[in-house]
């Protein structure tokens, strides 16, 4: 449904046309001693009608629902005073005088009439927005039945202005005849009003100091409204209408009840002022400290910020936090309010060469200085700022119990601390504790989370360098098997020199991990690819790869190496190994499976001459049914859960079980007995096969 | 795995480092620093003893490579003794035996320091 909405200028046009008929037939009556009986009672129709045409204006301004204290007190002091100023600019122009014989009083001159029609405007236009401030005040604090006592109130209000008007008796509990049915409604009216005056909550939300002005400040103001009556209501309004008299008076009263209950009230919480300021200081500054928590994970911020706050709350001279370095147990000073740059190095310098921590690790407990010109305390501070009176350290402990840092605060003035304030910064100390704590927990994860995506950099050029298809023959069977672990890479193999009648294998392993492997790996693989073209023998290949790469290495990595060479045309198979895993070889037709191991070292460690002195290259004279299985110690070092090496042995047996299945069915056999082996156990190293088996003719 | 621990005592001018338990990329610092400490008081003449090591990494097996060629300029050396058969495959694999002086125990390692003077 849609509501009806009239404009407010026209609401406000309506209550202007209204009074001002009710006026003309004031004027009117006053000069010719008319009087109409029914007119009367018109009169007071109208009257009300403007009033409630102003109220309904009222409700479409801002202020109608305005919330907040300040604006709503200062909006009262404002309507009171102009309220005040209308009066005595209308007393003084107008003269008025009232005979009080006759009840409603009546107007002796033709300004009276004029004054009391004037002051009758000015009870409505001042006394409804200053019921609606009350009414805003009174719901700052919602209760269950605050909505009801309202309601109770205002119809009870408009019984006892019904019956004023009837009977044409003033409201003053008079016990006679017909004033009695008026007493009820005026005393419920009464009743609630000062239920409703007692709903001041706002009050306890003030701060010290707006309790203390306030106070002041209720004194005055109970006052003004008290003199209201005598001074705007007593005869003015009544005369001109009987009904906003009523209302004038009942309003009247509800406000010198809600000021005098204010007063009581403020007055009342003046003494725990002090208290529930500090309270409500702890509860923010806590909430702030908690938001600022979760908002910050820099941690030189966040235990700046730990002092600050620290520093405001507890009201110290000086603030500081001194944060245990966990690896050198020793403390320094991480954050600090009011100390200079000079202070915070000679603290720090001293606390280096003193054991600080002691003072916390026992007990873990607060210590309190109350007069260090008394007590004796072992901490540089007492020197370095000898001004320091009282002071005061909470330790910071981390979930476990263990210690973090020791957060201080000090006062120039002895006995600066009370044991509120201990307990204050033991749970500044708590929520800095948690937030260290998790700032530093971040820190690592980052850190990990960067050492990660290095990593997978790392894996994936690794797997780049790898050959992305193994190549095919008519004369042999080839097929490869890479594994990487999680952490250790370093795993490479590639083939070269490729021909119908050729294949060059190379296998090796870089000592490191990571990007300097991946790195090593890169270069590798690039020189064995351009020396192969140049050398043909094994031998020759290794030899020219370590000179060149030797230059580049990090004197304390190598990589055991291995280059091999089929050469399908001469049934020769050709090896050397400089470092290398050795080659495990199976002859079909002595079905005799051996380990070849000639003598070689490893690449990058030495520049030349012992490498090439040391190293001896191998010949085979291939037959069909021979397989040549080439690996990494990533297979022969796989450990199972009892901490057993895999080892060449297993390898040999499962190769000389398996040596009728083709390559990749020995592959898959291999692979079983590996999983079979490690049980679940995860690979420590990079684990890499290349398995070579010489067709039938 | 098991730990690692290392210990040091000085037999005149040769210094001995006892390793035992795990040496690998987690332990391996240790070592480094051990060596470091030697070469800061100018004692260059160096033999560890690895009868009690289970195992050694290639991070481990760097550590020998990154110093012997400082060690040798001052006129030092360092000698290994005491390798259990599985230690000494993993040398020997890689061909450590051609760069190192590799001695079946202690006393043959200080004998040969000795005759060397």
């Amino acid at each position: 449904m849609k509501k009806l909405r009239i404009p407010a200028q026209l609401l406000l046009l309506a209550a202007g046309v209204l009074s001002l008929i009710t006026l003309s037939y004031d004027v009117l009556e006053f000069y010719t001693a008319l009087e109409i009986r029914l007119w009367g009672y018109i009169h007071e129709a109208l009257s009300i009608a403007v009033l409630i045409l102003y109220f309904l204006f009222l409700k479409t301004r801002s202020f109608y629902s305005e919330r907040r204290v300040q604006p709503n007190l200062l909006l009262f002091l404002k309507l009171l005073a102009s309220f005040y100023i209308f009066y005595l600019i209308a007393h003084y122009l107008l003269n008025p005088s009232f005979s009080h014989s006759t009840f409603p009083p009546q107007a002796e001159t033709l300004g009276s009439v004029f004054y009391a029609f004037l002051l009758s405007m000015a009870a409505i236009i001042f006394l409804t927005p200053l019921l609606i401030v009350i009414k805003n005040l009174i719901y700052y604090k919602y209760k269950k039945y605050t909505t009801l006592y309202i309601y109770i109130a205002l119809v009870s209000a408009a019984v006892s202005i019904f019956f004023t008007v009837l009977f044409e008796i003033p409201l003053d509990f008079q016990f006679s005849g017909t004033a009695l049915f008026n007493n009820i409604p005026y005393a419920v009216t009464i009743a609630f009003s000062v239920m409703l005056a007692t709903r001041n909550a706002w009050v306890t939300y003030l701060s010290r100091k707006e309790k203390y002005t306030y106070f002041l400040a209720v004194s005055v103001v109970v006052w003004f409204v008290f003199l209201l009556f005598d001074l705007v209501i007593n005869e003015a309004v009544p005369s001109y209408s009987l009904a906003l008299g009523a209302f004038a008076n009942m309003a009247w009263l509800f406000l010198v009840f809600y000021a005098l209950f204010t007063g009581l009230n403020l007055m009342r919480h003046i003494p725990t002022a002090r208290a529930f300021d500090r309270k409500m200081k702890e509860v923010s500054s806590l909430h702030n400290l908690s938001r600022t928590i979760s908002a910050e994970h820099d941690l030189h911020k966040l235990v700046q910020k730990v002092t600050d706050l620290t520093s405001e709350v507890i009201e110290s001279n000086y603030t500081w936090l001194e944060y245990l370095d966990t690896d050198h147990q020793k403390l320094s000073v991480t954050a600090s309010t009011n100390l200079d740059a000079k202070k915070i190095e000679e603290l720090n310098n001293r606390l280096e060469n003193q054991n600080s921590v002691a003072l916390f690790s026992e007990n873990q407990t607060s210590i309190v200085i109350n007069d260090t010109s008394k007590e004796s305390f072992n901490h540089p501070i007492v020197d370095i700022l000898p001004k320091i009176g009282s002071l005061v350290g909470v330790p910071l402990k981390n979930s476990k119990g263990g210690s973090l840092g020791i957060l201080f605060a000090a006062k120039t003035a002895p006995f600066g601390f009370d044991p509120d304030d201990v307990n204050m910064l033991e749970a500044y100390a708590n929520q800095a504790a948690i937030a260290i704590e998790n700032a530093y927990l971040m820190k690592v994860s980052l850190e990990r989370e960067r050492m990660e995506k290095e990593l997978q950099i790392a894996r994936e050029v690794q797997m780049r360098l790898l050959p992305q298809s193994i190549p095919t023959f008519g004369s042999a069977e080839v097929d490869t098997l890479t594994i990487t672990a999680y952490e250790v890479g370093g795993d490479y193999f590639d083939f070269y020199n490729l021909s119908d009648h050729r294949l060059g294998v190379a296998i090796g392993d870089v000592s490191g991990k990571g990007t300097s492997a991946a790195f090593y790996m890169a270069e590798t693989k690039g020189i064995i690819q351009s020396v192969a073209r140049m050398y043909q023998s094994p031998k020759e290949i290794l030899s020219e790869t370590n000179s060149i790469l030797y230059q580049s290495m990090e004197r304390k990595s190598f990589i055991s190496l291995l280059a091999a060479q089929f050469d399908f045309k001469t049934n020769v198979f050709k090896f050397a190994r400089a470092g290398h895993c050795p080659v495990i070889y199976y002859n079909a037709q002595d079905e005799k499976i051996s380990v070849l191991q000639p003598p070689g070292i490893a690449i990058g460690l030495d520049s030349g001459p012992i490498f090439s002195e040391k190293l001896a290259e191998q010949h085979v004279a291939m037959q069909s049914g021979d397989i040549f299985v080439f690996y990494t110690d990533g297979l022969s070092e796989a450990r199972n859960r009892d901490n057993e090496e895999f080892g060449e042995d297993r390898l040999c047996d499962i190769i000389r079980q398996n040596n009728h299945l083709t390559a990749p069915e020995l592959k898959d056999a291999i692979i079983d007995e590996i999983l079979r082996f490690l049980d679940g156990n995860n690979l420590h190293d990079d684990l890499t096969l290349v398995l070579v088996k010489i067709k039938e003719k | 795995m098991s730990g690692f621990d290392i210990s040091r005592s000085d037999k005149n001018e040769v210094s001995v480092l006892h390793l035992s338990g795990f040496l690998d990329a987690h332990t391996v610092n240790r070592f480094e620093n051990a060596l470091q400490d030697l070469l800061k008081e100018d004692r260059y003449k160096i033999t560890v003893n690895l009868k009690d090591l289970d195992y050694i990494s290639s991070a481990g097996l760097g550590v020998f490579m990154g110093f012997i060629e400082e060690i040798r300029e001052k006129g030092g050396d360092i000698k290994i003794s005491n390798l259990s058969p599985k230690v000494y495959k993993v040398f020997d694999l890689l061909g450590f035996p051609a760069l190192f002086d590799i001695c079946e125990d202690e006393q043959e390692a200080l004998n040969k320091f000795n005759s060397a003077q």
